[in-house]
């Protein structure tokens, strides 16, 4: 696809960001584009003034900036209208203040995940959102998407967890919304309205997240089944028990089908729980989920990885969300589409990685990257018929379609009954349409 | 103000002659919430039945630019339900519906005016319960609940409203019947979010789909006796800074314990300068170390007891004297005035300090209740309204605690929302900007401001001085 911007836009008048030091401003490259637009400019923004400037420059000539955090989220979304300017948050790197007394973390948007947990660790916490690659993602990007793992089981999402922020809307205002205390009801929750907002209604610099206390104890428990059914009878005497869990997740390996050929053997299906405590809980946890689950783990280990992950291979990508009770069979359903469909036209092993929540009804298929089997625009077309909403699918995003291939997909689906109310909250943060413009859900 | 006839008739076919109040008598009820010293009845309650009648009479109302406000239990504190510019109330006490208990995926789908228990209730016979528990959770409605994003004392591992809420039934000011919704990952901006402690100002909550949980395993409640509120304060940290989160700590000092100790007899002992009151849950393993670790944390503090309830009725009894302390106070005082302002945990000995001088200072005595573990203080400045002066001096009083509040890195109010009480701190809480942007997020669903009008933040007309009367209850 040819590479170039969707709209034609004014030249950016590049003195506003004079405060700019070296490696700050550069000319946009085809690695920055997104759909194909290649923004005019980057600026890796190291000071609140210089997103400031970006904002007052866009209004000041309707142009488009898109925020780049460690860029593992940032192919989600529509293809933008107009793209300008690429602004990375990746300096704005301190950790502002660590209150463990008081389980708060306060930082600037571009510390990375993995930073603020190896610092946190330090005092004895840790921040409990185990979101994809946390070596690259930022905080900020963390919060603007609503990123989770498999621990908002046991601790919530960042819409549970974030306490304060402060952002930069469209209309260059500067918004400090929340605080630093785990409780407050003080005006409207402007933290909640931009926490999963995909960087539409505002820029995120700063914020504070509640913290945890490192568990005395934890272990990763795997219980392998060979249908979906028996693993769905387990999920449900886990789910229905009062076991405090930190984690309850999903993994279907379907690598079986390589050895045998598309559809032909039986993918193994593995409940993943996740228990944190001290010595005496975590063992005691364990002996009761082998007796809801019948068998004893097949793994049991210290390290937690939830299997939602998040990859930059290339290959299609899409989160379905169902009730929790029908996310299995939903599963199942899919599968056997995609199986079928694509052994129909091209008659090769499927590499589908597939990892869910359990408690939450939400999981994601992906496909191997281009090149790889399955990759290639048959399976990514299957993949997205099988899990168009509907039945048991209520909602999808469609992280990737394939390989290179952006547009065409409804990304964020369904089309959201309040959706009128979303479009007035854009139409007053952001009246110039210059934060992803187009990007995020029916095209805001 | 009067209403024209044909109006009167097309509201009475919507909600029936059984859903309107009319005449001065009948009205009185509604003069006021939990926030007793500004009355003004409304001229007009309407009480519909179901979703589809609130969205009739609120179109009937909108067609003519008529301002309501929305009304639960009226237990609010901080007066968000007095009509104000609004001569009409749209109450919720007829949608009293459970529409469906869905426990396989744990959720229960109840209509606005059913009463926080009355969930519970439906659903714990087979091992659930709805965590959010106020105080006030036998009266109170989970519209309300909703509407203040509220809290309780168990907000401190388990969260407030709004960490339980899946998807809102809502109808706009404009009559529009919409659900907002958030389950899974429905794509778009966190509106159940948003509309959640918005305080009756975007809408009437019509239903919530709200999430269950299951009864833990093992609970067990721990009665920590000090010398004085400045230990216990010290005794919260060191708690915390032990890496361990109570399902529940709670501070009474000891006016409170005297209070409540006439009013329900648990036996505190009567030399308490300040109790805490600490339950554990989980796992019925580990919890008997757990609650050691925390025995030792508060006598490393200066705790002389640690009493631990020896059975279900003596943990029952001493959760009624903290969820019902307020209703105790009585006993002491003729009025009194609740603040809700939180601080960072840790800075709780500063606030207890401030709290201590403005008592001195001002001549008044203050006692004090709070969701220690979360900060959320709930300073109850005792006063008599018939000696002259008093009641101002009450307010500038409590204006100073919330302003100290703010200083150290806090909020001016925790639970009980702004609502015309806290109007008048709004500027110091935030700047103009941010304020700026919350009005938009306002007129974004509420753009005529039809719905529960000068509430929240400051307007161009409500920003002149609010003379901010005192309110009782809530905690
Ligand atoms: C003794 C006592 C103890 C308390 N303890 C606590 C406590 O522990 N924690 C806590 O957080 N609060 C507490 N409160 C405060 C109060 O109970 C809560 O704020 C409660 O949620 C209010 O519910 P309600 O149904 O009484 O609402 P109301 O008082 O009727 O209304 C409160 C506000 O919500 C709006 N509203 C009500 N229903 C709806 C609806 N359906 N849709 C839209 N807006 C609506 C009203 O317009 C008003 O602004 C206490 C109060 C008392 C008197």
């Amino acid at each position: 696809m040819a590479a170039t911007p969707t709209r034609a836009s004014a030249p950016i008048d590049t003195t506003v960001f004079a405060s700019l030091g070296p490696g700050q401003l550069r000319p946009g490259r085809e690695l920055d584009a997104l759909a194909g637009a290649i923004p005019q400019i980057v600026v890796t923004a190291r000071e609140v003034e210089q997103v400031h400037a970006a904002i007052t420059e866009a209004r000041s000539k309707k142009l488009g900036i898109i925020v780049s955090g460690g860029a593992t989220m940032l192919h989600v979304g529509n293809a933008p209208r107009t793209f300008d300017i690429k602004l990375a948050t990746t300096a704005l790197g301190r950790i502002v203040e660590q209150n463990p007394q008081d389980m708060t973390v306060t930082c600037e948007a571009g510390v990375t995940l993995a930073r603020l947990q190896r610092s946190l660790a330090k005092v004895g916490q840790r921040l409990c959102i185990d979101a994809a690659l946390e070596e690259k993602a930022t905080i900020g990007g963390i919060v603007a998407t609503n990123a989770t793992g498999g621990l908002r089981y046991g601790y919530g999402t960042p819409r549970d967890l974030a306490l304060g922020l402060t952002a930069i809307d469209g209309c260059a205002r500067t918004l400090k919304a929340g605080g630093r205390v785990v409780k407050n009801v003080a005006g409207y929750d402007l933290v909640r309205l931009l926490t999963g907002s995909w960087g539409s209604l505002g820029i995120i610099t700063e914020l504070t997240l509640r913290t945890h206390p490192l568990p005395a104890a934890a272990a990763t428990l795997v219980f392998d089944f060979a249908s979906a059914p028996d693993l769905d009878a387990a999920r449900g005497r886990v789910f229905g028990s009062n076991l405090p869990l930190a984690a309850l997740d999903l993994a279907v390996d379907l690598s079986a089908d390589s050895d045998a050929g598309a559809g032909s053997s039986v993918p193994i299906w593995s409940l993943i729980a996740r228990v944190e405590g001290s010595e005496e809980e975590v063992a005691a946890q364990g002996d009761r989920l082998c007796a809801l689950c019948g068998r004893d783990p097949a793994d049991a280990v210290e390290a937690w990885a939830s299997p939602v992950g998040a990859d930059d291979s290339g290959g299609a990508a899409v989160r379905i969300g169902t009730e929790p009770a029908d996310l299995v069979p939903a599963l199942v359903d899919i599968l056997a589409q995609v199986r079928g469909g694509a052994g129909a036209s091209d008659k090769g092993p499927v590499a589908l990685f597939v990892g869910g929540h359990l408690g939450s009804g939400i999981a994601r298929l992906q496909l191997a990257g281009a090149g790889s089997a399955g990759g290639g625009s048959a399976g990514g077309a299957a993949l997205l018929r099988a899990t168009e909403v509907g039945g048991r699918v209520r909602t999808r995003v469609v992280e990737r379609a394939g390989p290179g291939d952006f547009t065409g997909h409804d990304v964020w689906a369904p089309l959201p009954a309040s959706f009128s109310l979303m479009r007035e909250l854009k139409r007053r943060f952001d009246p110039d349409a210059v934060l992803a413009p187009g990007r995020f859900v029916g095209g805001l | 103000m009067t209403f024209d006839s044909k109006l009167l008739s097309e509201l009475r076919a919507v909600v029936g002659a059984e859903g309107m109040v009319e005449g001065r008598a009948s009205l009185k009820v509604y003069e006021c919430d939990g926030y007793t010293l500004a009355k003004a009845a409304p001229d007009l309650v309407l009480l519909p039945q179901t979703t589809a009648q609130a969205s009739e009479v609120i179109k009937l109302l909108a067609a003519r630019r008529i301002p309501f406000v929305p009304r639960g239990a009226g237990t609010g504190v901080s007066g968000g339900c007095l009509p104000g510019d609004a001569h009409v109330m749209v109450g919720t006490s007829r949608m009293r519906a459970i529409r469906n208990l869905d426990l396989a995926n744990r959720i229960a789908e109840v209509e606005a005016g059913v009463v926080n228990l009355e969930v519970t209730r439906a659903v714990e016979g087979r091992g659930f319960y709805y965590a959010p528990d106020p105080s006030s959770q036998s009266a109170c409605t989970i519209g309300g609940n909703v509407a203040e994003n509220s809290g309780g004392p168990h907000t401190l591992k388990y969260g407030v409203t709004v960490n339980h809420l899946l998807a809102l039934e809502v109808v706009l000011p404009s009559g529009e019947v919409v659900w907002l919704d958030r389950c899974g990952e429905a794509p778009g901006f966190d509106l159940v979010g948003v509309f959640t402690g918005s305080e009756g100002t975007l809408g009437l909550v019509t239903a919530a789909k709200v999430r269950l949980m299951k009864k833990c395993e093992a609970v067990t409640t721990l009665l920590a006796v000090f010398p004085g509120v400045p230990e216990a304060s010290r005794a919260v940290s060191a708690i915390i800074a032990a890496g361990i989160v109570p399902a529940a700590l709670e501070m009474m000092d000891a006016l409170v314990i005297s209070a409540v100790e006439a009013a329900y007899r648990f036996g505190f002992p009567s030399d308490a300068g300040a109790v805490l009151i600490i339950e554990l849950d989980g796992l019925a393993a580990g919890l008997d170390a757990l609650a050691e670790r925390v025995g030792q944390a508060c006598i490393g503090e200066g705790a002389s007891e640690i009493r631990r309830a020896a059975d279900e009725a003596e943990r029952a009894l001493l959760w009624k004297s903290r969820k019902r302390a307020f209703g105790a106070m009585g006993r002491l005082t003729p009025n009194y005035c609740t603040q809700d302002g939180v601080v960072p945990r840790s800075r709780l000995p500063e606030i207890v300090a401030v709290i201590t001088e403005v008592s001195a200072r001002y001549g008044l005595r203050i006692a004090n209740l709070m969701h220690a573990g979360d900060g959320n203080i709930h300073p109850l400045i005792l006063y008599d309204e018939s000696k002259p002066g008093e009641a101002e001096r009450v307010v500038a009083a409590g204006d100073e605690i919330l302003r100290a509040c703010l200083d150290l890195g806090g909020s001016i109010t925790g639970e009980h929302g702004i609502g015309v009480e806290k109007l008048g701190l709004m500027g110091a809480a935030f700047g103009t900007e941010t304020l700026a942007a919350m009005a938009d997020l306002r007129a974004a669903f509420n753009p005529l401001g039809l719905c529960n009008p000068n509430k929240v933040v400051p307007t161009d007309r409500s920003c002149v001085e609010v003379v901010r009367p005192r309110p009782r209850g809530g905690g």
